[in-house]
């Protein structure tokens, strides 16, 4: 039998209704989110970073960190059943709380708190096999309410607010910058901070506010070696610049020295130094701009960021630099030095 | 004489020469000796970090205090650098020079995180911590860091 048009129509719209009313159901159904966002492992045994996927075997010594997905302090129920068939089990830890050992927990847990599980790994590594993310059950039985808190503001001292505000009302936690790593530029002031923008040279920054001061992150590479107003922006036409102005020191090139400490050292004995930079997994090989060459025993790369190098004893006194031999050149590094006294 | 007699007669000759002649000149006799023994020199020790969990969960252009606790035996002078994987911190690098709180476990390392706000930098990374005596070699620290 034929369908007329008319009623294709309503049987369309009632499908569609009933969809609609089944997502808005579906959507205010208690919730039984799994709040687990992400998870880390360590394996003790072999001192390893905490990563996504770690190998293990049976017997071994390991840490789990699972980060949660809760938006603030969430009443939740965690099971941890199906974890112990993988592993023993041995601490389980919120934040700094440490927990029993039972199968499962109700309690509060703030945000960003992460939880930690230490145990020994009961089978071989196969994340095939086992997704460690599926294995814990967090879930949230109820949003706690909270009541706004009401938000008392300081009072306001009169006698700053009839003055105009200046450049002294504020201060800078340091002048001098390497611009070959990312800097924070901290502002303070003796009065409320109540601004948006500041401009450093041409470039606006937007800060982040914590416990009355000002935080500005200033990626590496924004700046070349020269010195750069910083101006405070209270409001579109009220503009402060500050009386002092930082300076930046830049190398263009992708292997560099930005910090070495300490950048003095006493020549009576061998003594180790840190440096700290970029491109160090390129180097194989080091040298003084004396032209003493350094044993491959005598550094050693820690990261692409951060090196330690021990300085032999006995050298003149005097300023020193490297040379950095890498798989494609020989770099001076004549910008970064330290000091070498008896 | 034989030549063996000939030969055992001037061995024993000898012998009895020599017995002699360490009699009178060789005399037993105590000999002190003295060595200066250096006492190990103990590494620096993190005591403890605040926040003391790991790793330290925030969100992106988020600002993070940590606080790192620090015992060197010796009270050696002792220079350390902070190197975050992604972001930034303040300072990079210090020296604590105080004798008597790194004795006692009173010297603090005080520095600010502040969280990248680049979208391809969120996940975990690590804060690289280094603790330099002078004496022994650098002690590596890493703190486990969260950014979502």
């Amino acid at each position: 039998m034929k369908m007329n048009k008319k009623v294709k129509l309503y049987i369309v719209l009632i499908i569609f209704l009933l969809t609609f009313l089944g997502g808005v159901i579906y959507n205010n159904l208690p919730s039984d989110t799994n709040l687990v966002k992400d998870v880390f492992i360590k394996n003790k045994d072999w001192d390893s970073p905490m990563k996504s996927d770690i190998p293990y075997v049976v017997g071994n010594d390991i840490e789990l960190y699972y980060i949660l997905d809760n938006p603030d302090t969430t009443s939740a129920e965690i099971s941890l059943n199906e974890l112990r068939q993988y592993i023993d089990i041995q601490k389980v830890q919120i934040g700094e709380t440490e927990l029993g050992l039972q199968d499962s927990f109700s309690l509060d847990i703030d945000k960003n708190t992460p939880i930690k599980i230490t145990g020994i790994a009961k089978t071989n590594n196969n994340i095939d096999e086992h997704n460690f993310k599926e294995l814990i059950d967090v879930k949230f039985s109820e949003i706690t309410e909270t009541t706004p808190v009401e938000i008392i503001p300081d009072p306001i001292d009169e006698n700053i607010l009839q003055e105009t505000l200046t450049s002294t009302n504020y201060s800078l936690n340091q002048l001098s910058f390497h611009s070959n790593i990312n800097n924070i530029l901290i502002i303070e002031g003796n009065i409320p901070l109540e601004f948006d923008t500041v401009k450093i040279g041409e470039i606006l920054f937007t800060p982040t506010f914590k416990d009355n001061k000002a935080y500005i992150m200033i990626p590496k590479a924004s700046f070349v070696s020269g010195q750069y107003a910083v101006n405070i922006y209270l409001s579109h036409t009220e503009i402060i610049e500050l009386d002092d102005k930082i300076s930046f020191q830049y190398v263009s090139s992708e292997l560099n020295i930005v910090n070495i400490t300490p950048n003095l050292v006493q020549n009576s004995k061998k003594r180790d130094i840190v440096i700290q930079g970029n491109g160090f997994q390129k180097i194989i090989s080091l040298q003084l701009n004396n032209n003493i060459i350094l044993k491959n025993t005598s550094f050693h790369i820690i990261n692409d960021k951060v090196m330690s190098v021990t300085i032999p004893k006995g050298l003149d006194p005097g300023e020193y630099s490297f040379n950095i031999m890498t798989t494609n050149d020989i770099i001076p590094m004549k910008s970064s030095t330290f000091s070498i006294t008896e | 004489m034989t030549a063996s007699k000939y030969i055992l007669r001037k061995v024993f000759s000898f012998c009895t020469l020599g017995l002699l002649f360490g009699s009178t000149f060789v005399h037993a006799e105590d000999i002190n000796v003295s060595a200066r023994v250096s006492v190990a020199n103990n590494k620096p020790e993190l005591v403890s970090i605040t926040p003391g969990y790991s790793p330290v969960v925030l969100g992106q252009n988020s600002v993070q205090s940590f606080s790192l606790q620090i015992r060197d035996i010796e009270g050696d002078s002792l220079s350390y650098t902070i190197t975050p994987d992604y972001g930034a911190t303040s300072p990079i690098s210090g020296t604590i020079t105080d004798t008597t709180k790194l004795q006692n476990a009173e010297a603090f390392i005080n520095f600010t995180y502040l969280s990248s706000s680049d979208i391809s930098e969120i996940g975990a990374s690590k804060i690289t911590i280094t603790l330099n005596d002078g004496v022994n070699p650098v002690v590596i620290k890493e703190i486990d860091v969260y950014i979502f």
